[in-house]
């Protein structure tokens, strides 16, 4: 689990979208962040958010010699980070940083800006976290400092663990993205989005009711933009759909990271229209599962305009599927359809010849009329 | 779909026995229909049975699959399917399941958990199957809960070996790096997350449109993963650092005083951390149980100390017939069951008007009471104590907070639990 969210981490930081690292003290956070920014060769600055003050991140305001302005200094680190031109900005215990200090910080972590000075595009920001519960002086975080980030869970595996304390620890590969195909795959990600929040509209912003998780990863505008950079960073560097999974659930939360990721999944069976088309071109999925619901849409696009013509059509779809050995699970497709049988249609023997000896073995010869009334 | 592998002895599998025991198995169990066809059966003599593993692939012994009629097979795929649904190898690691012999415990645990649900929808499954009963247990409770009672008694039931795979154990028995190449890939885990949301929503779907004829584990399970309940700890001290840190305007930035750090010609301010008065009531009154009441004083004792609300700034009051200002823990007073109700009406007002002064109110009680009827001056918190009675909603004005009768989420319990102790200790020594 933690080899998923330490690619995770990588990926991000390749994408150049904030995290968030949540665990408890002593799980390595910090270590792993700096020594995955070495071997990535960035530089890396540590900044402790606990025991810094708003100036450290609004920067010092120093009156001009004259008076008549204000000039807002930024910190060394700053302007070390300026001078390198990229590399990480590690924002350490966030999380018992007071109010005042991470309200100065929601400008650093979303526009790289500390005072006066904007921080290259290539410095990404990585922050660490205790969870309130386990932190004595901890505070919640604000959910708008929240919101600008991309949440993950530090967890440690005991027998992970163990083989790193042997063979050395693997710090997480950041992948080099290639910026135009990088630019290619956002458009695409945020059609996606874009797509999925029309169809649910109660998730494009759903700040969470309860204290507990308002500080944590919810859906807003800015996180759904935040999750299709992350989409599109996964495609781009070929990553597991685990590690998507993790990077969408920490951008705008798990609930509806689900929602989205099953959306998108439906999204990859064939369109039931397009089968009745054309059915003999049509393929059945490979995965059960994707074969019933493919077969399940094609009948319920039938049912819902009943033809004789559109009937057959989904007979010789379910005709194509019954050949591979997918005969039980066309079952129910085949029901529903006997059960609205149009006159004048008759269907393929073929079918019924091939669905016969499951039929005879599970001892089940009434279960295709059983729907008809 | 079907690609039936066996290294050293390719034997092939029975397909239409196998469709047919699917079949039977999705007539009965409609709601679990798509989990059965995402099985990626796979012929393997050396297993003595059926097995599973996390990526939902089915290891079929051939010759097991001719001698069980076609129902026990459909039994058998109901309850391999089941170990995936269930999770029932990431819930093992949960509960550390490492060695052999634990394994072979979490393995029957796992059994009864399932063999229950189904032996409620009258499915045959082959013999000698695991029910609670066979491991001593009473019905309806979950693998984690029969486990723990096995290793607790330290005896090993009387049981031929149970071994589902590594989907029902997580543990998976030397992989041969040659035959599991030529495996079929089977899902991968985020993919097996979404089937199971599915699953979930198919089930409670099924609940809506034929009520009480579900074997009630399904449903639970599905409700468990559809809307994961949030543990009340986590959420009784959110809500009590949160209103701590916006009643006391939070440690924070203040022009009162100027900061230390000196630069010429502009003020900075200084950090001010100014501490509530907290006000805590009790509801002592005799339908309060004493168990519920003490977890839930201990944790927000517990996290009012660790905000820094010291023993002069925090007044405890017990509120019952009449409302008493208390210098110890709170108890509750046995002579007065079935004695007159509690009015938190008063003991709210009795609060804010004493000596004090709270700047929050935080109040325990199990709901049976009259409320004031305008909002109170200050905040209110309510951690509502489990009751069985009816009992009026309580205000909107007030931040609740549902303590539940059960200890859930066995694997997040165990910082509060160790606050508990601690904080329960002070308070008797005190």
């Amino acid at each position: 689990m933690s080899a998923t969210v330490r690619s995770a981490l990588g990926v991000a930081v390749g994408a150049r979208v904030p995290v968030l690292l949540w665990g408890g003290a002593g799980l390595g956070k910090s270590s792993a962040v700096r020594e995955m920014a070495l071997a990535a060769g960035l530089p890396c600055e540590t900044v402790i958010a606990s025991i810094r003050e708003p100036s450290d991140f609004a920067g010092l305001p120093i009156v001009s010699p004259q008076g008549e302005s204000v000039h807002f200094a930024p910190p060394a680190w700053a302007q070390r980070l300026a001078e390198n031109g990229r590399g990480v900005l590690f924002l350490d215990e966030i999380s018992t940083a007071p109010p005042a200090v991470q309200a100065a910080l929601l400008r650093v972590v979303l526009e790289r800006t500390v005072g006066d000075l904007a921080l290259p595009d290539a410095v990404t920001v990585v922050a660490a976290a205790n969870p309130p519960e386990q932190a004595a002086d901890g505070w919640d975080l604000s959910p708008p400092l929240a919101n600008r980030f991309c949440h993950l869970d530090w967890d440690l595996d005991a027998r992970e663990w163990a083989e790193g304390v042997l063979a050395g620890f693997h710090p997480a590969d950041v992948p080099l993205l290639d910026e135009e195909q990088l630019f290619g795959e956002l458009t695409a990600a945020r059609a996606a989005v874009g797509a999925f929040v029309i169809a649910r509209g109660h998730l494009l912003h759903a700040h969470p009711g309860n204290e507990a998780t308002a500080g944590r990863a919810w859906p807003s505008p800015r996180s759904w933009e935040m999750a299709a950079r992350l989409i599109a960073a996964t495609i781009v560097c070929n990553a597991a759909d685990a590690v998507r999974a993790v990077l969408v659930a920490g951008a705008v939360g798990p609930a509806a990271a689900a929602e989205y990721l099953a959306w998108r999944e439906d999204l990859d069976l064939p369109d039931p229209e397009d089968v009745l088309r054309d059915p003999t071109a049509f393929r059945l999925p490979e995965r059960g599962d994707r074969a019933y619901a493919a077969l399940a849409a094609v009948t319920a696009a039938v049912l819902a305009n009943n033809t004789a013509e559109r009937w057959e059509a989904a007979w010789l779809a379910i005709a194509a599927g019954t050949e591979n050995g997918h005969a039980d699970i066309a079952v129910a497709a085949v029901r529903l359809l006997i059960a609205h049988r149009p006159d004048g249609a008759t269907p393929p023997a073929k079918v019924l010849t091939q669905m016969t000896p499951v039929l005879k073995t599970a001892g089940l010869f009434d279960v295709l009329t059983r729907g008809r009334r | 779909m079907f690609l039936p592998v066996d290294v050293d002895n390719p034997v092939r599998l029975d397909l239409t026995r196998l469709a047919a025991a699917r079949l039977l198995a999705a007539e009965s169990h409609p709601f679990l229909a798509i989990a059965l066809y995402a099985l990626t059966p796979v012929a393997d003599s050396s297993r003595p049975t059926f097995a599973v593993d996390e990526n939902w692939r089915l290891f079929i012994n051939p010759q097991q699959l001719i001698d069980w009629s076609v129902q026990e097979v459909a039994g058998v795929l109901l309850h391999e399917v089941g170990h995936v649904i269930r999770d029932h190898a990431g819930r093992a690691r949960t509960a550390i399941v490492v060695d052999e012999s634990s394994r072979f415990l979490w393995n029957l645990a796992a059994d009864a958990e399932i063999n229950d649900d189904l032996r409620n929808a009258k499915v045959v499954l082959p013999q000698p199957a695991v029910f609670p009963e066979t491991l001593k247990s009473p019905v309806g409770k979950v693998a984690e809960f029969y486990y723990a009672n096995l290793s607790e008694h330290g005896r090993t039931p009387e049981f031929p070996i149970a071994d589902c795979g590594a989907g029902c154990h997580g543990h998976s028995d030397n992989p041969d790096a040659q035959a599991s190449a030529l495996l079929p890939i089977g899902l991968s885990g985020s993919e097996s997350l979404l089937l199971r949301r599915r699953v979930a929503e198919a089930i409670v779907i099924a609940a809506g449109k034929q009520a009480g004829t579900l074997p009630g584990g399904w449903l639970r399970w599905a409700e468990a993963t559809l809307r994961p309940k949030l543990n009340w700890r986590k959420l009784l001290s959110a809500a009590i650092r949160s209103a701590v840190a916006a009643v006391s305007g939070a440690s924070d930035y203040s022009y009162r005083r100027p900061a230390r750090r000196q630069v010429p010609r502009v003020v900075l301010p200084s950090m001010q951390r100014p501490l509530p008065r907290v006000a805590v009531i009790v509801d002592t009154s005799g339908s309060v149980g004493e168990v519920a009441l003490q977890r839930a004083w201990s944790e927000v004792h517990g996290c009012l100390r660790t905000l820094g609300v010291r023993r002069d700034l925090l007044t405890v009051f017990a509120a019952d017939v009449d409302v008493r200002r208390l210098t110890g823990p709170p108890r509750r007073q046995m002579a007065l069951l079935g004695g007159g109700g509690t009015n938190m009406a008063l003991a709210i007002e009795t609060a804010l008007q004493s000596l004090a002064r709270p700047d929050l109110v935080v109040v325990i009680t199990d709901g049976l009471t009259p409320w004031p009827v305008r909002k109170p001056s200050r905040p209110v918190i309510v951690a509502l104590l489990p009751s069985t009675m009816k009992r009026p909603a309580t205000p909107s004005w007030a931040r609740t907070v549902e303590i539940d009768e059960a200890e859930t989420d066995p694997g997040d319990g165990q910082l509060p639990r160790q606050r508990v102790s601690t904080s329960r200790r002070r308070t008797h020594a005190a």
